[in-house]
């Protein structure tokens, strides 16, 4: 994969907060893209390149907290906030809903830079642990329902003989399956493949009980 | 004069003693001498003709109903008592009957007399040692009641050619003295009168005979000039009370008043030699005086004090709006934080992005450039806004000048559009596109824009089911006039509180302390407009005002000498 420019959104009515923060992160870096309504930025095509969104509290139609409602599922756009009349009810509200940050304008130019990259940061954190997720899911599906099976128990501390006797196959099958199931996980160690169903677990439970 | 009655007919001797008895009432009346002595003297007269009469003249009272005491030097003053103050009617006895009836009452014997029984007023006159009563009105020669002229005797008697004759003669100078006294006495009270409305209304009276410069001052004039009333009056002396800023004044209305005569109404100053200022209302007509005459004569009211109370009621309203617009700018914070703060935040990533170009390598030296001025446009930006909140907040004196009501609603919006986004208001502004100019105080007018918008916002925070719409329209009005119009959809107003809501101290609002549309309608009173609002017929109120285009400042009232009430040059 190509290495991707991050991609900063701004969402601001103002114009001059506007054409500042374009002209200053891109001289960062960054790509910047400008919207001055929530509901312009909401028409944006999704993109899965890392990124955060800076958004200004108080705007025309929808403000700032009720995207950042809107937004509750992507993880992989933290949102740095930025206001003209910041008042610590609201502060708290953004920050509890998961805002990285919450800068009152006039803000220093480094503590939003520091701050968009802590979020970029963490934007390409929640990107590749998805990435890594979709591959686990990928290499689990790939599994047959007796590895699967074997993998459940093992993960959970049987011995093999244990395992064998709760599926009634002897403990060389069992050794065999098991040795299949850390390939096509790819899984490095048996510590692996424990981390790696805790990671499928959550989202993965009715699959590993079928 | 002791022979007078004694003898049948008159002789030469009575004759000339008469005419020299008339002669010298008629100069004791022209001498001033007062009623009662002139009277009294009369009475004297008849009764030393020596024929055993006593005299008494009784006077009717200024309202018509009730006998006043004249003279009645020999009578004995409980019978005189007895009598006055009897209604003036027939049956009150001899005097009231006959000034009732403007006839001669003759009882010539009291004893056999059957009238004013009721009164019972023969036995009292009996009991006085009175036999007889001849009663004569005396009138004026327009033919008015002043009294009554009474002849009694201490026997029955009837009046002879003679009697009669000497009493026609009497009465006759009676009623001169009467009403000289009487007309005397009105014009004193008159004059008593007219000084008193003087003095209590601080208003003096003075004429100018322009042919030939003479003044004649009433003594409240002379006292608003603080001059002493025996110093003749001389266009000099008044030149050296006049303000020295109003002598070109005077001269004018004296110039116009020569030429073109008419009348006059204008206020003047005087500055008096301790350095005291009076504020004069002076209103003159132009007249031909009874020498045929040009005159100016006219009134001199000294309305300093009214102008000084003007002027602290004035002072105490422009703090009342001061205080409120204070009051107004702690709500606003928020929203002018916000207002300023976007420039600076602009500012900031400008001065920030300039220096990183600045430190690349190689330097983006255009790219600083641009950046340095995008900075200056948002540091104008900031500088704006302070500007304007200065303008709105400062406390400073009536400014009239020319305001364009588009331009000036569109600041106060801008103002406002964070409290307004923050409230999610709609604004909508229908601006009337040649909307002419109006002359006004800009910071007084916006601040009357602000509390509508501010109002109309606050009646629609807590509207959910339809949109927190606000419409905001200018237009030309009737009369030369210009209107601002600010609709809301919000919780609209009882209209049964009526104008109370214009009223200092009511308010419908939680946090409010109802100033704002009591101040804003001041405002647009001094302004010589109307402020007014309505319950629309769905949700919501409209409150609209209206101000005219020119501006007539009620301290520059000067100019309206200029103005003739009347003049004669306007007739055709």
């Amino acid at each position: 994969m190509p290495p991707r420019t991050p991609i900063v959104f701004v969402v601001d009515d103002d114009i001059s907060v506007r054409e500042s923060l374009e002209l200053l992160l891109r001289t960062a870096g960054w790509r910047v893209e400008t919207f001055s309504s929530a509901t312009d930025f909401l028409a944006y095509p999704r993109t899965s390149v890392p990124g955060c969104l800076v958004l200004d509290v108080s705007l025309p139609d929808l403000n700032g907290l009720e995207l950042q409602q809107r937004l509750e599922d992507r993880r992989e756009l933290p949102i740095v906030f930025i206001t003209g009349h910041g008042d610590i009810p609201m502060s708290v509200r953004a920050m509890k809903a998961g805002a990285t940050e919450f800068l009152t304008k006039p803000f220093k130019a480094d503590a939003l830079l520091d701050a968009i990259r802590g979020a970029i940061a963490g934007s390409t954190a929640a990107l590749s642990r998805e990435t890594e997720l979709k591959n686990l899911r990928a290499s689990y599906a790939a599994l047959s329902r007796r590895e699967r099976e074997v993998m459940a128990l093992v993960v959970a501390g049987k011995l093999n003989k244990q395992v064998g006797g709760a599926l009634g196959i002897t403990e060389v099958t069992v050794k065999a399956h098991r040795g299949r199931v850390m390939r096509k996980m790819k899984a490095g160690s048996f510590a692996d493949l424990v981390k790696m169903a805790a990671t499928l677990r959550p989202s993965g439970d009715a699959r590993t009980t079928v | 004069m002791t022979a007078v009655l004694q003898g049948q007919s008159p002789t030469r001797e009575n004759l000339l003693a008469l005419l020299a008895a008339e002669k010298r009432f008629l100069e004791m009346v022209t001498a001033g001498k007062s009623m009662a002595e002139i009277l009294a003297a009369l009475c004297q007269l008849v009764e030393s003709t020596g024929d055993g009469c006593y005299c008494s003249v009784v006077l009717v009272d200024p309202s018509g109903t009730r006998l006043e005491h004249g003279a009645a030097p020999s009578l004995p003053a409980s019978f005189i008592s007895s009598i006055i103050g009897r209604p003036v009617n027939v049956d009150s006895g001899p005097c009231a009957m006959a000034a009732t009836l403007k006839e001669q009452v003759i009882a010539p014997d009291l004893a056999s007399e059957t009238r004013w029984t009721e009164y019972a007023w023969c036995p009292m006159a009996l009991a006085h040692g009175l036999q007889s009563c001849w009663s004569t009105p005396i009138l004026t020669s327009a033919g008015k009641v002043l009294g009554a002229f009474a002849l009694y005797y201490d026997q029955p008697r009837a009046p002879t050619a003679l009697h009669q004759n000497l009493i026609e003669q009497f009465t006759h100078i009676a009623s001169i003295a009467i009403e000289r006294a009487q007309n005397d006495t009105a014009l004193r009270r008159s004059e008593a009168f007219l000084a008193e409305a003087q003095r209590l209304s601080s208003t003096g009276s003075f004429s100018w005979n322009m042919a030939t410069d003479r003044f004649m001052w009433s003594a409240e004039a002379y006292r608003i000039y603080e001059i002493d009333p025996a110093v003749p009056v001389t266009l000099d002396l008044i030149a050296t009370r006049v303000h020295p800023d109003n002598l070109a004044n005077l001269r004018d209305v004296m110039d116009r008043a020569r030429r073109e005569g008419g009348d006059f109404d204008y206020e003047s100053r005087l500055l008096m030699p301790d350095g005291t200022v009076k504020y004069l209302h002076v209103v003159a007509h132009s007249a031909h005086g009874q020498d045929g005459e040009r005159e100016l004569i006219g009134t001199i009211q000294d309305v300093t004090e009214r102008r000084r109370s003007e002027e602290a009621v004035g002072k105490l309203r422009a703090e009342l709006a001061h205080v409120a617009r204070v009051t107004s700018l702690g709500a606003l914070t928020a929203s002018i934080a916000h207002e300023v703060n976007q420039p600076l935040a602009g500012i900031i990533a400008n001065a920030s992005t300039c220096l990183l170009m600045l430190g690349a390598d190689p330097p983006n030296i255009d790219g600083a450039r641009e950046t340095a001025r995008r900075t200056i446009r948002d540091g104008n930006r900031a500088a704006d806004v302070i500007t304007r909140l200065r303008a709105l907040f400062s406390n400073r004196d009536t400014t009239i000048e020319s305001v364009d009501l588009n331009e000036a609603a569109r600041e106060v919006i801008a103002l406002l559009l964070g409290e307004l986004q923050r409230n999610q208001v709609i604004v909508r502004p229908e601006f009337a596109d040649d909307l002419p100019p109006v002359a006004a105080d800009r910071v007084q007018v916006q601040q009357v824009i602000l509390n509508l918008l501010r109002n109309a916002s606050e009646a629609m925070s807590n509207v959910d089911d339809h949109p927190r719409e606000m419409v905001i329209r200018t237009a030309p009005d009737e009369g030369d006039r210009v209107r601002l119009t600010v609709e809301d959809a919000g919780v609209g107003f009882d209209q049964r509180a009526g104008d109370k809501i214009f009223e200092m101290f009511y308010t419908t609002k939680s946090g409010g302390m109802g100033i704002g549309l009591s101040v804003s309608r001041s405002i647009i009173e001094r302004h010589h407009g109307r402020l007014w609002g309505t319950p629309n017929d769905g949700p919501g109120a409209t409150f609209a005002f209206s101000i005219p285009r020119t501006f007539r400042s009620p301290a520059a009232t000067f100019e309206r000498y200029q103005r003739p009430i009347e003049s004669r040059s306007d007739q055709p």
